[in-house]
């Protein structure tokens, strides 16, 4: 077939281009080539199909996301089946409505960062007129839990590290912490699918610093005294421990807005310094997922796979009795470290989707 | 309208002597430099840093270092007036139609490109990506391998990335937009058995290094092949260490110590190759692309035939990594036990020389520091009249 003729996959995506949100299968106008580009991959028009039937895209917008491709590993540049293509090789053509939610999110995922990147972190301030001292504590464990703890306390001027200070280890139910560990990495750094990650922790036998309380309370107790170190089960002791009236649970995320950020941040790790990353996915992306959480019903709460419970049940007792062999003051039930077995599932991929065809519509 | 710039892209594939290749480009830049060849490379993995940039490939934290590096070597090469550029990685062959158009355009339109592809037969570059696996951490069996590469649906992180790197006529498509045939030089590994020089000769050939200057003295061929035993203990060695090592001490110890400089010196096991239940499928697929990329008009080195299968390939025993009796596996774990055992000694001995060295260096300070007060003391007196009276005094009740 010449250069420039017209086919169906090109009616298809001109279709789209416009707004259109017919299913490839139900297509059959052919139209001849709007751009001297190659046709886009079935993964990236099913993607615009969707968006288009969020509501109307910016015409410009639509063509920058027709430009990028699905990044890193992974089948991409697919065609479409039934199309006039008539190679012998090359990737096998698809259906682009059977596509899995998580080849269009990949899809997504170079606009998302890209638009990430063009908006920037937003400037970060110091609260003005706010008397600001030291305090005998610090908050360590999973950063997940800790973090937005140790920012509020910072944001009402109670510094951390005054002179003999206390440690506080909060630690809690082993599944979540393993969670949290999971959850924090997916907006500061880069990691594996949830259930990737987990089976490798599995095989490894060790869930990862973060999630590995007699170490953090040890490497600590090496630096302070073991006396100055006393561990957490129970958060709701917190506040009395840090002499404040409440303090802030996790960032309020799904499992897909873990998912999401994930995805997001494997593009941003090789476009930008690991530190604009964590900016830009914690204070630029997160407060948008927040608002989107609402927005697309069934939120799922990550949690450790009822296969690997048994395990994470064996680590967890193993962690209890090395803290209480430590001789560790203790802030609630010891038992309390052993999973709750409350979540069992990961992130579903159509609702990590549908949140990030928000995030590319601009409803956040 | 284009400049005096002539731009070789060397886009792939992997396991074609690349390694070699850009260790020849990287070692003899300056001198190539001198006679209008450029390879921009402050560091020999560059090009590869550059193709994880275009393509945003996380690659086991590496990536990091790759920010904007596509870029900036585009714009070292637009700024090349006149002369030849070489960019070369083998990963490239993977790029997407966008990433690969996007790259052909940050070259410059006034640039003249030219797609390089070096390319071997797929009976030896099936078994040499199940062991480029195992040299990068993998578990995969080789039965799991070729079970992954034959999914027609290529769902598969294995099976995508091996056809990306692989499929000769589609990596060709996705990389020569706008590029006329003529421009585009398709070099094929010689057959087994080939003088070990052609391969060199050939690219030279191609990218028009047989008129420079060039000193391949010292220079690795670099990445050779494992036996069959050899890769089967490998693959035991990673389902222990894997887990307990990061990719940062993965690639010093496990890939470049055990793999490259120990395992592969052992070259009289039997070699890895295609099993024969998947021989006909190969042979057929290798004859289509064959087929495909005749006609096209490209600058073929070799010749495209190279790339069928071997007509002997049939007949000959294969050894199956994956039920390799364990004495042999056995045979190839003493040796790397001792090869362990002497970068264990040759360690101690250099640990032991510079604890001498160290010892001998706070000696030399503690010596240093002693004189210190002394000196000054004596340069003190020595500026007086009455000081070196008394220096005079000491001297000679020293004497004594």
């Amino acid at each position: 077939m010449p250069a420039g003729a017209p086919t169906r996959g090109w009616g298809w995506a001109r279709h789209l281009r416009e707004g259109g949100t017919t299913p490839w299968v139900d297509w059959s106008e052919p139209a001849a080539p709007f751009t001297t580009d190659h046709l886009p991959g079935a993964e990236l028009l099913e993607l615009l199909r969707r968006l288009n039937a969020t509501g109307p895209s910016e015409p410009g917008r639509v063509d920058a996301l027709l430009r990028t491709s699905p990044p890193g590993r992974g089948r991409r540049d697919l065609p479409l089946v039934g199309d006039t293509d008539n190679r012998t090789y090359g990737p096998p053509p698809v259906d682009p409505a059977t596509l899995r939610p998580r080849e269009l999110l990949r899809a997504a995922s170079v606009r998302l960062a890209e638009d990430l990147l063009d908006a920037g972190a937003p400037p970060t301030s110091k609260p003005a007129g706010q008397e600001r001292r030291k305090l005998p504590y610090r908050l360590v464990g999973a950063p997940w839990l800790t973090l937005p703890i140790r920012e509020e306390m910072e944001r009402q001027g109670r510094l951390p590290g005054a002179a003999g200070y206390t440690v506080y280890v909060l630690g809690g139910p082993l599944d979540e912490i393993a969670a949290a560990a999971w959850k924090f990495r997916t907006f500061t750094n880069r990691v594996n699918p949830w259930s990737i990650w987990m089976r490798d922790a599995q095989w490894r036998g060790w869930l990862g610093p973060r999630a590995d309380l007699p170490r953090i309370a040890r490497w600590w107790a090496d630096r302070v005294g073991k006396e100055r170190v006393e561990i957490v089960t129970d958060p709701a002791l917190l506040p009395g421990l840090l002499g404040v009236d409440s303090v802030p649970g996790p960032w309020a995320v799904s499992a897909e807005s873990n998912e999401v950020a994930r995805v997001i941040g494997q593009v941003l790790s090789v476009r930008t310094d690991l530190k604009a990353q964590r900016r830009l996915l914690i204070h630029r992306l997160r407060p948008q997922l927040e608002k989107l959480e609402p927005l697309v019903p069934d939120a799922r709460e990550l949690g450790v796979p009822e296969e690997s419970l048994d395990w994470v049940e064996g680590q967890a007792r193993g962690q209890r009795d090395a803290l209480l062999e430590a001789g560790y003051a203790l802030h609630g039930d010891p038992d309390r470290l052993l999973p709750s077995g409350k979540a069992t599932q990961g992130p579903d991929e159509r609702r990590a989707l549908a949140l990030a065809l928000s995030l590319l519509a601009g409803h956040s | 309208m284009e400049t005096g710039r002539r731009v070789l892209l060397h886009v792939g594939t992997p396991k074609t002597g690349t390694s070699y290749l850009q260790d020849v480009l990287f070692h003899n830049r300056e001198t190539l430099a001198e006679q209008g060849v450029h390879y921009f490379a402050d560091r020999f993995d560059a090009h590869f840093l550059a193709a994880l940039d275009l393509m945003d490939l996380p690659w086991g934290g590496i990536e990091e270092e790759a920010t904007g590096a596509w870029d900036a070597l585009a714009a070292k090469v637009r700024a090349v007036e006149n002369g030849t550029v070489i960019i070369s990685h083998e990963i490239l062959a993977t790029a997407s139609w966008q990433q690969a158009k996007h790259a052909l355009e940050s070259l410059g339109e006034d640039s003249e490109i030219h797609i390089m592809l070096s390319a071997r037969d797929l009976a030896r570059q099936i078994p040499a990506e199940w062991q480029e696996n195992v040299k990068h951490r993998s578990v995969v069996t080789y039965a799991e391998f070729l079970e992954e590469i034959r999914d027609p649906a290529r769902e598969g992180r294995i099976g995508s990335w091996f056809w990306g790197v692989q499929e000769l006529p589609d990596i060709l498509d996705r990389w020569t937009q706008g590029i006329a045939p003529d421009r585009v030089h398709l070099i094929t590994v010689p057959p087994p058995g080939s003088p070990s020089t052609l391969l060199w000769e050939r690219f030279a050939a191609a990218f028009g290094l047989d008129d420079v200057t060039i000193d391949l003295e010292g220079i690795d061929r670099g990445n050779p092949s494992l036996g069959v035993p050899e890769a089967a203990l490998l693959r035991e060695v990673n389902l222990a260490v894997v887990p307990v090592l990061e990719p940062a001490d993965y690639r010093p110890f496990v890939r470049e110590f055990l793999a490259h400089r120990t395992l592969a010196k052992r070259r009289d096991s039997a070699r890895l190759a295609l099993s024969p239940d998947i021989l006909p499928w190969v042979e057929s697929l290798s004859e289509s692309w064959v087929e495909a990329l005749s006609g096209r008009g490209y600058d073929v080195v070799g010749g495209l035939d190279e790339l069928l299968v071997p007509s002997d390939l049939a007949g000959k025993p294969f050894v199956d990594p994956d039920n390799i009796p364990a004495r042999q596996v056995l045979d190839v774990g003493v040796a790397t036990i001792e090869a362990l055992l002497q970068e264990a000694i040759r360690l101690r001995t250099s640990e032991a020389r510079l604890e001498e060295e160290v010892a001998e260096l706070h000696a030399e300070l503690e010596h240093t520091r002693s004189l210190v007060p002394k000196e000054r003391a004596r340069e003190g007196l020595e500026r007086r009249w009455w000081g070196r009276a008394m220096l005079k005094v000491y001297r000679l009740v020293r004497r004594r």
